[in-house]
């Protein structure tokens, strides 16, 4: 290590990223992170027009210190931290939101939308985002889930020219009245499809294995090629109450194939894209235990970037048909964190101790990237609590002479 | 003759839908049929169970509301594209991990948590008497924190401390 440990903590103790407020009274609550946070933001969004399919989800920082601003929910999992809305395509971190129990959104601007309709809070929260997008020269459809479809937001995101598609509560607002069933969820014929048009949106109900309904401005679902897929199915596990139902289209074969909707397969295909952000930071999130309610967020910010800067790597390698290219630690998520923390070291040193910089830089070129812990691959790591899986590392002292 | 065309379709939707509809009704029997053969099985046994099949014999009883039909929808027009990424005109598209993350974290943003750090670092009185010393911090070394918190969220450990270990049993960082 460069730096000592006493060092470190005590960097890590005065850690700042605004400029220390004395006498001045907090305005807002995220005021400690949001110069670094909008500074980043604008840089994603500088530099890369996603694809057309774009999705908007929650995010959640973890964060089980005290704190207003953090939301609870049970049985999620990371149940408890700041809420994050976020726009993503495919792992890459657009914009975001950040949110409020307390406070509601920051920086919500709710002038933005200037039509008739009456949107909810969280409704603006995601036209705001999706106003974020190069929607002057590109056509973007936005994915979501259904605690944010309602019929007026996909209004007047069409109203903006922008597509969106989503599954839907039908106590969302406006839901027509002719899929509002009450209680009790009847169970159509496997494969039974109708909509209705409402406000330019449409609306329809499907019923799978349960009843799907999804909202949606770029689809349609009259039989037409094109509208439907034939798609492999297998057959769903049988209760009593869908029985006649499934052995009706499948028989006694394990798998069928059915004519899905469009809808349903875009949906499924496109709306993992936060989740995809939320999984690559999970792998090797940096989170360490501190002291100040902010810097979760910052931790966020500081993984954002790094998986940003990898999924900008692997395009351009991607792109590129030079073979000679050292692709390797641009394909592999844990080689490019690792090099890239190798970097920053040996790129600090360099001004701080030139001499021991070109020191050190011999000895990790000379010494080989020390093999995943067992994080990616199970049965590598010594199970259970023993010392030899408290010790975590499979590398010995002699092998790998690192930093 | 278009009239003629139109009411030929609205007469075959309404075989379909009759066709629908005797569907449904044979299923719904078909349903019945079986849940009663189930319950009488059931009566064999054990009465205690016999309550959540009546309850979802009622709810088979109960008429399935009418649905419309698919409507015509106008979707909005679509020109698909893939993304593209816009890197500054000077920008090595094969530059190292380092080079792409100066992309969101360049040298200006390390010069301001620099600063700040060292601000707040005053304001909280670091390095005053009965505190450990204290040492402005510069750029450089905060990329190096940076690069150790990066290089610990790789290689976790119980503890912080464990990474500056250079006992046997710890690997060697």
């Amino acid at each position: 290590m460069y730096l000592s440990q006493n060092r470190f903590e005590q960097l890590k103790r005065y850690f700042h990223i605004s400029p220390p407020y004395q006498y001045l009274p907090r305005a807002q609550w995220y005021e400690k992170f949001q110069p670094l946070a909008s500074l980043l933001a604008t840089k994603y969004q500088s530099l890369l027009v996603p694809e057309s399919e774009v999705a908007v989800d929650e995010m959640m920082i973890q964060f089980t210190g005290r704190s207003v601003h953090t939301t609870l929910i049970r049985g999620k999992p990371i149940p408890q931290g700041y809420n994050v809305l976020a726009l993503c395509d495919h792992g890459y971190t657009y914009s975001f939101l950040f949110t409020s129990r307390a406070d509601s959104f920051a920086e919500l601007n709710s002038h933005l939308y200037s039509g008739p309709l009456k949107l909810s809070p969280t409704s603006c929260a995601v036209y705001q985002l999706a106003c974020t997008l190069p929607i002057n020269q590109f056509f973007f459809t936005i994915y979501m889930d259904n605690y944010f479809t309602n019929i007026l937001l996909l209004k007047a995101l069409r109203d903006r020219g922008i597509g969106a598609c989503g599954t839907s509560r039908p106590t969302s607002a406006e839901y027509p009245k002719e899929f509002k069933f009450g209680k009790k969820k009847p169970s159509f014929p496997l494969n039974t499809i109708s909509g209705v048009i409402q406000r330019d949106v449409l609306v329809c109900l499907w019923q799978d294995n349960n009843l799907v309904r999804f909202m949606s401005t770029v689809h349609t679902i009259t039989q037409r090629p094109g509208n439907y897929i034939e798609k492999r199915r297998r057959r769903p596990c049988i209760t009593n109450s869908n029985r006649q139902n499934i052995l009706r289209f499948f028989g006694d074969k394990p798998i069928a194939t059915l004519s899905t909707p469009k809808i349903a397969i875009d949906y499924n295909n496109h709306m993992n894209a936060v989740d995809l952000a939320d999984q690559y930071r999970s792998y090797y999130a940096t989170q360490l235990r501190v002291s100040r309610v902010w810097m979760p967020v910052f931790f966020w910010l500081l993984d954002t970037s790094v998986i940003n800067a990898w999924t900008l790597a692997k395009i351009s390698t991607a792109s590129s048909d030079d073979p000679s290219l050292p692709q390797s630690h641009h394909q592999n998520h844990r080689n490019f964190r690792i090099q890239l923390a190798h970097a920053l070291t040996f790129s600090g040193y360099q001004s701080l101790n030139p001499s021991r910089a070109v020191e050190l830089e011999a000895l990790v070129s000379a010494s080989p990237i020390p093999p995943a812990n067992g994080r990616h691959c199970p049965g590598t790591v010594p199970l259970g609590n023993t010392h030899l899986s408290r010790r975590r590392g499979i590398f010995s002292l002699s092998t790998y002479f690192y930093l | 003759m278009a009239d003629n065309e139109v009411f030929y379709d609205s007469e075959e939707g309404e075989a379909e839908f009759a066709r629908l509809e005797e569907y449904i009704e044979t299923a719904r029997a078909d349903h019945e049929e079986a849940e009663v053969g189930e319950a009488e099985h059931e009566e064999e046994g054990r009465e205690s169970e016999s309550r959540p099949q009546h309850r979802s014999r009622i709810a088979a009883t109960q008429p399935l509301p009418t649905l419309p039909p698919v409507p015509e929808f106008e979707p909005l027009v679509q020109q698909r594209h893939n993304r593209v990424a816009c890197y500054p005109p000077e920008f090595n598209l094969n530059g190292s991990a380092l080079d792409y993350f100066q992309l969101f974290f360049d040298n200006s943003i390390f010069q301001l948590l620099a600063e700040n750090t060292n601000n707040y670092a005053s304001f909280k009185g670091a390095g005053n008497a009965g505190s450990r010393p204290w040492k402005s911090t510069t750029p450089a070394e905060l990329k190096i924190f940076f690069g150790i918190i990066i290089y610990m969220g790789v290689f976790p450990s119980s503890q912080v401390s464990d990474n500056w270990k250079h006992d046997e049993s710890f690997p060697y960082h």
